[in-house]
C-alpha cells in the first residue's frame, strides 16, 4: 500500500486520525494543564519575591528608624531646628550618609511637645518618616521621637594649631617651632604669602593659597586654587587642591593630589601627580608618575610613567612609559619625525583611579570678652565722669568690691596707682601697679581706649616685675598695652595694640613664684589660682590667654583685633574676635585662634618676623585650650511610636 | 476508488484498534496524574493559592499589627522608663492591659458584625486567641474618644483571616469589643488553608522590631518594647509548622 493510498483509504484515515486526535487533544489540554498551574506557580513566586523584598524595606526602614534616634539622640533639643517637609520635593530630607536605600524625611517638629513632657521635660516631638527601599518594594515607617536635652558644645581638641578665620597675608619670616606634628595653619580664608615660612606641617585654607618666595612647608590643603611662583629649590611634600595647582618654577613637590588641574612650570619636578583635571607640562618639567582623567598637554616634559584617561600632546619631551586612553599621535607635528622618547601605549576606554579630594571641617569659635568679664580679679571701668573704677574679685589683700584708681597722699608726694574707696579721701587699700616712677600712673583712660605703663627701673634697687599685681584683667574699651613686664590675662572689650618693650605673661604661664609669691605687689595674688597651702599655680582655662580682645554689646560687634607689631614677647594663647596682626619682632609662645567676627575686609597679616613658638612651655599653660570648658551633653531621645504608611 | 477499498483485513484493523488502545489508556492515566499533580487537594495549584493567600495575608496583618497602640499617651512607650508617666495627669502609654485585647474560641456573627468570644488576659506566658483587637490613635494630639480599633480574625471554621476595622467608637477595647460593630475584609480567603492561623501574644518581652543594636556596641540606651505577639500557621509542606513573631513596638507593658 502507497502513502497515497492509505490517504485516500477512507476507513483507514478516520481510524488513525481518531486516535492520533484524542492523544493529541489530551495533550494539548495536559500542556494547557501545566501551562496553568505553572502560571499559579508563577504567581506565587512573585508573591513570594514582594514578600521578601518588602520585608527587606521594612528591615532597611526600620534600619532608618535607629539611625535618625541616634542622630536625634546626639542633638537633642537642637533638634527643634530640622528643616521640615513643606509638601515641596526634596524640603525636610535628613541626608542619612552610608545607609543606602533609605530615605528620611521630617514630617513635623513640635518643641515642648505635650506628648513629651512627662519623661522628658520640654522635650521636642519629631515626626519622620523614613522610608526603606529594596528593589521595587518600599516600606515606610513612621517614627514619633521625642529629643530632648542640651547637646554640650564640643570638646575642641587641644593641639598647638594656629587657626584663622578670615584671610591671611604672610609676610617677612614666619616661623612655627614646636613639635611638627603640631604645626598646623587653620585658615577660612585665603592664603597669601610672601617672603619665607617654615616650620608648619600643613597649611590648610579654605580658599585659595597663593605662595611667592623660600618656604619651607610640609603640606598644603586648599580648598581653593594653590599657585607657587618665585621659589628658590623649595620642596613640599604634599599639595592637596580642591581645585587647581600651578607650580611655577623654584618648586618641586613629592606628592600633588588635586581634583581640577596641575600646571607645572619649567623646570619645576614633581614625583607623583594625582590629577582628576587636565595637566599641563611646561619644558624641563619633571614627573614621576602622573595619573590623571583629563588630557594631559606636554611641552618638553620629562614624564617617567603616565596613565591619562584622556589625550597626551609632547613636542620635544619624553614619556617612559604609560597608557593613554586618547587616540595616538601623542607627538605633535612639529616633532613627530623625529621624537621617539614618547613611549606610550593606546588603551582605548582606560579609566584611570583618582580619587577625590573632600574637605576638612575647621572649629568656630565665638570670641566675646563680656562674657568672660565676671572671671576677671580686675574689672577696669569708668565713672559716668571718665573716673577710673576698678572691681576687685578674688584677689588676696583686697576685699571683693569697687574701688576708685586714684592717688594716695604720702606726706607732701602723691603715691600713684592707688585702689581707694573714694576718688578723694577714701581709704587706700592697695597699689596695684607701678608706674615709671611713684608719681607716675600706669594708667591713663581717653575715649574709650586704655594705656597700660610701667615698669619701674629708677629706683634704687630697681623693683622686680610684674609691673602689675598679676591676675586676670578686664578693660572695657581699647587697650593699648605699654612697656612693662605684665604677668596678666588681659581680656578687652575692644582691641589691644601693643607698643614700646611689653612683655606679657598669661598668668598660667607664669609660674607659682611670679604669680602667688611675687615680689613686686607682696600679698596680692588672685586666689582663684592660688590655692591655700598649694605650692604650685592652680592654673584655670581662662588663665591660659595672654590677650583676648573683641565684644558684642547686644548683637553689636566692636574691637576685636589684635596689634602686635611693637617688639613683643606674648607668652600664652591670643584669642582676636577679628583679627591678628603681627609685625617687628613678635615671638607668640602659644597658639593664636582669630574669629573675623567683624565679617568685614579687615585680614589678618603677620609679618616681619613673627615667630610662634611652642617650645618650652611650662605644665601649668595649655596651648590651644578652648575659652570655657566644655558641658558636657544630656541630651537624649526616645522613640515614642512606630507604625507603618 | 473502488479498487483503492481493498485489501485491509479485519486482522489488521484489529491490531491497530488495539495499538491505539494501548496508546489512549496510557496517555489517559498520564492525564490523570497529572490533573491530581496540578489541581487536586495536595497539587500545584492548591498550594499556589494556599502559600500566595499566606504570604500576602500574613504581610497585611503584620503591618497592620505594627499600629497597635501608635499616639496613645505620652507614652514612655518605646525606651524610656514608664514609671514617670504615671505621675502626671496624662494619660499614660499603651499597655497591653488596655489598648490590646486577645480572645479565644471567637466567632464573628455575620448578621450582627458583632464578635463573642473568651478574653485571654495577656500576661508574660503566651496565650492563645483567634481574634487579636487593638487600639491606635492616628492623630496623637487627639483624645481617647477619636481611638480607632482594628483586629484580626482568624476563623477557626473556613480557617480564613479577616482584618477588622471598628465602625464606632471603641474605647476602652477590653470592655467594649462585644458592643463593636466590625466591618471585615478578608486577608485569606476562606479554604484556601488546612489549618487557621492562630495568635499568641505575651508581654514583659524586651523587643524591637528586626532587632535593636545593643547599648554595648552603640553606647545608648537600645529602643525596647514590650508586647509580642506571635502568628502561627501552616503551610503547604505537609506537616509544616510555622509561625513568626512581631514586636508591637508601641506598647510598654
Amino acid at each position: 500500500m502507497t502513502s497515497s493510498e492509505i490517504l485516500y483509504t477512507g476507513r483507514l484515515r478516520q481510524r488513525g486520525i481518531a486516535s492520533l486526535l484524542i492523544i493529541l487533544l489530551v495533550g494539548l489540554s495536559m500542556a494547557a494543564m501545566v501551562f496553568g498551574g505553572m502560571y499559579y506557580l508563577r504567581g506565587l513566586q512573585a508573591k513570594t519575591v514582594a514578600a521578601h523584598a518588602a520585608a527587606e524595606a521594612q528591615l532597611k526602614a526600620w534600619t532608618g528608624v535607629e539611625a535618625v534616634r541616634q542622630y536625634l539622640y546626639q542633638a537633642g533639643s537642637d533638634a527643634a531646628t530640622l528643616p521640615v517637609f513643606t509638601g515641596d520635593k526634596g524640603s525636610g530630607q535628613i541626608q542619612l550618609q552610608g545607609l543606602s536605600g533609605v530615605s528620611a524625611t521630617v514630617m513635623s517638629v513640635t518643641p515642648t511637645d505635650p506628648n513629651c513632657s512627662t519623661t522628658n521635660p520640654k522635650g521636642t516631638r519629631v515626626n519622620v518618616n523614613l522610608t526603606g527601599a529594596s528593589g521595587p518594594a518600599t516600606s515606610t515607617v513612621e517614627a514619633v521621637y521625642c529629643a530632648s536635652g542640651s547637646p554640650g558644645t564640643q570638646t575642641s581638641s587641644s593641639d598647638n594649631s594656629i587657626n584663622i578665620k578670615g584671610d591671611l597675608n604672610l609676610r617677612g619670616s614666619v616661623t612655627y617651632k614646636g613639635d611638627s606634628s603640631n604645626g598646623k595653619l587653620n585658615v577660612q580664608g585665603n592664603v597669601t604669602a610672601a617672603g619665607s615660612i617654615s616650620g608648619f606641617s600643613q597649611i590648610y585654607s579654605t580658599g585659595n593659597i597663593s605662595l611667592t618666595g623660600s618656604n619651607s612647608i610640609n603640606a598644603l590643603f586648599s580648598e581653593g586654587d594653590i599657585t607657587l611662583t618665585g621659589g628658590n629649590n623649595n620642596t613640599i611634600n604634599v599639595i592637596n587642591s580642591l581645585h587647581n595647582v600651578s607650580m611655577g618654577s623654584g618648586f618641586n613637590a613629592v606628592l600633588i593630589n588635586t581634583n581640577g588641574t596641575v600646571a607645572l612650570g619649567s623646570a619645576t619636578s614633581a614625583d607623583t601627580i594625582n590629577a582628576i583635571g587636565d595637566v599641563s607640562l611646561s619644558d624641563q618639567a619633571t614627573v614621576g608618575t602622573l595619573n590623571t582623567k583629563g588630557s594631559v598637554t606636554a611641552n618638553g616634559a620629562n614624564v617617567t610613567s603616565a596613565m591619562v584617561q584622556g589625550n597626551y600632546q609632547e613636542t620635544y619631551g619624553k614619556a617612559n612609559g604609560g597608557q593613554v586612553g586618547g587616540a595616538p599621535p601623542y607627538v605633535a607635528n612639529c616633532c613627530v619625525a623625529w621624537n621617539t622618547n614618547v613611549k606610550l601605549t593606546n588603551a582605548p576606554g582606560l579609566q584611570v583611579a583618582v580619587s577625590t579630594l573632600t574637605t576638612t571641617t575647621l572649629s568656630s569659635s565665638v570670641i566675646d570678652a563680656y562674657t568672660v568679664k565676671n572671671s576677671a580679679n580686675y574689672i577696669f571701668d569708668v565713672d559716668a565722669q571718665n573716673n577710673i573704677q576698678v572691681t576687685v574679685n578674688n584677689v588676696n589683700g583686697i576685699a571683693n568690691g569697687t574701688y576708685y584708681l586714684t592717688t594716695k597722699p604720702v606726706g607732701y608726694n602723691t603715691s600713684n596707682n592707688w585702689l581707694c574707696t573714694k576718688l578723694n579721701g577714701g581709704t587706700c587699700v592697695a597699689q596695684i601697679c607701678h608706674g615709671f616712677s611713684d608719681v607716675n600712673s600706669c594708667f591713663s583712660y581717653s575715649n574709650g581706649t586704655w594705656s597700660v605703663n610701667g615698669g619701674d627701673n629708677a629706683s634704687n634697687p630697681p623693683l622686680p616685675p610684674p609691673t602689675m599685681a598679676p591676675g586676670v584683667v578686664w578693660f572695657h574699651g581699647d587697650l593699648n598695652a605699654g612697656s612693662g613686664t605684665y604677668y596678666n590675662t588681659m581680656l578687652v572689650t575692644g582691641s589691644i595694640a601693643t607698643s614700646g618693650a611689653n612683655i606679657s605673661y598669661a598668668v598660667n604661664f607664669a609660674d607659682y613664684n611670679n604669680i602667688c609669691q611675687n615680689k613686686a605687689f607682696p600679698g596680692l595674688y588672685p586666689t582663684n589660682f592660688c590655692a591655700v597651702g598649694a605650692t604650685s599655680l592652680t592654673p584655670n582655662l581662662l588663665g591660659n590667654v595672654v590677650f583676648l580682645a573683641g565684644g558684642y554689646v547686644g548683637n553689636v560687634f566692636s574691637g576685636g583685633t589684635v596689634d602686635l607689631s611693637a617688639s613683643n614677647d606674648t607668652y600664652g594663647n591670643v584669642w582676636a574676635a577679628d583679627v591678628l596682626k603681627t609685625g617687628g619682632s613678635t615671638t607668640i609662645h602659644g597658639s593664636v585662634t582669630t574669629a573675623h567676627q567683624s565679617g568685614g575686609s579687615s585680614s589678618n597679616e603677620f609679618g616681619a618676623k613673627t615667630i610662634f613658638d611652642l617650645t618650652k612651655l611650662p605644665n601649668s599653660f595649655t596651648p590651644g585650650a578652648p575659652l570655657v570648658a566644655p558641658t558636657s551633653s544630656n541630651s537624649s531621645a526616645v522613640v515614642l511610636w512606630t507604625h507603618y504608611r | 476508488m473502488r479498487s483503492h477499498q481493498r485489501g485491509v483485513t479485519l486482522i489488521s484493523l484489529m491490531v491497530g484498534l488495539v495499538i491505539s488502545m494501548i496508546a489512549l489508556l496510557g496517555v489517559l492515566t498520564v492525564y490523570k496524574n497529572a490533573i491530581r499533580n496540578v489541581f487536586g487537594s495536595a497539587g500545584m495549584v492548591s498550594s499556589a493559592a494556599q502559600d500566595g493567600q499566606l504570604s500576602s495575608g500574613l504581610l497585611t496583618a503584620q503591618m497592620v499589627l505594627q499600629d497597635a497602640g501608635f499616639g496613645i499617651g505620652a507614652a514612655a512607650a518605646a525606651s524610656s522608663s514608664s514609671a514617670a508617666s504615671a505621675s502626671t495627669g496624662t494619660s499614660t502609654a499603651a499597655t497591653s492591659a488596655n489598648n490590646l485585647t486577645l480572645l479565644s474560641s471567637a466567632t464573628f456573627d455575620g448578621g450582627s458584625q458583632q464578635l463573642s468570644g473568651t478574653v485571654n488576659a495577656i500576661s508574660t506566658t503566651a496565650s492563645a486567641g483567634n481574634v487579636l483587637l487593638w487600639e491606635s490613635n492616628p492623630n496623637p494630639a487627639s483624645a481617647s474618644a477619636s481611638y480607632t480599633c482594628m483586629g484580626l480574625f482568624s476563623d477557626s471554621a473556613t480557617n480564613a483571616l479577616y482584618l477588622l476595622k471598628a465602625t464606632n467608637a471603641c474605647h476602652p477595647i477590653a470592655s467594649s469589643w462585644n458592643n463593636v460593630t466590625w466591618s471585615k475584609s478578608t486577608l485569606i480567603a476562606a479554604g484556601s488553608l488546612a489549618q487557621a492561623v492562630s495568635f499568641s501574644v505575651k508581654n514583659g518581652m524586651t523587643c524591637w522590631p528586626f532587632g535593636a543594636i545593643p547599648k554595648t556596641i552603640s553606647g545608648i540606651e537600645p529602643p525596647s518594647a514590650a508586647v509580642q505577639a506571635t502568628l502561627s500557621y501552616t503551610n503547604s509542606t505537609v506537616g509544616s509548622s510555622n509561625s513568626y513573631a512581631i514586636c508591637l513596638s508601641n506598647f510598654s507593658s
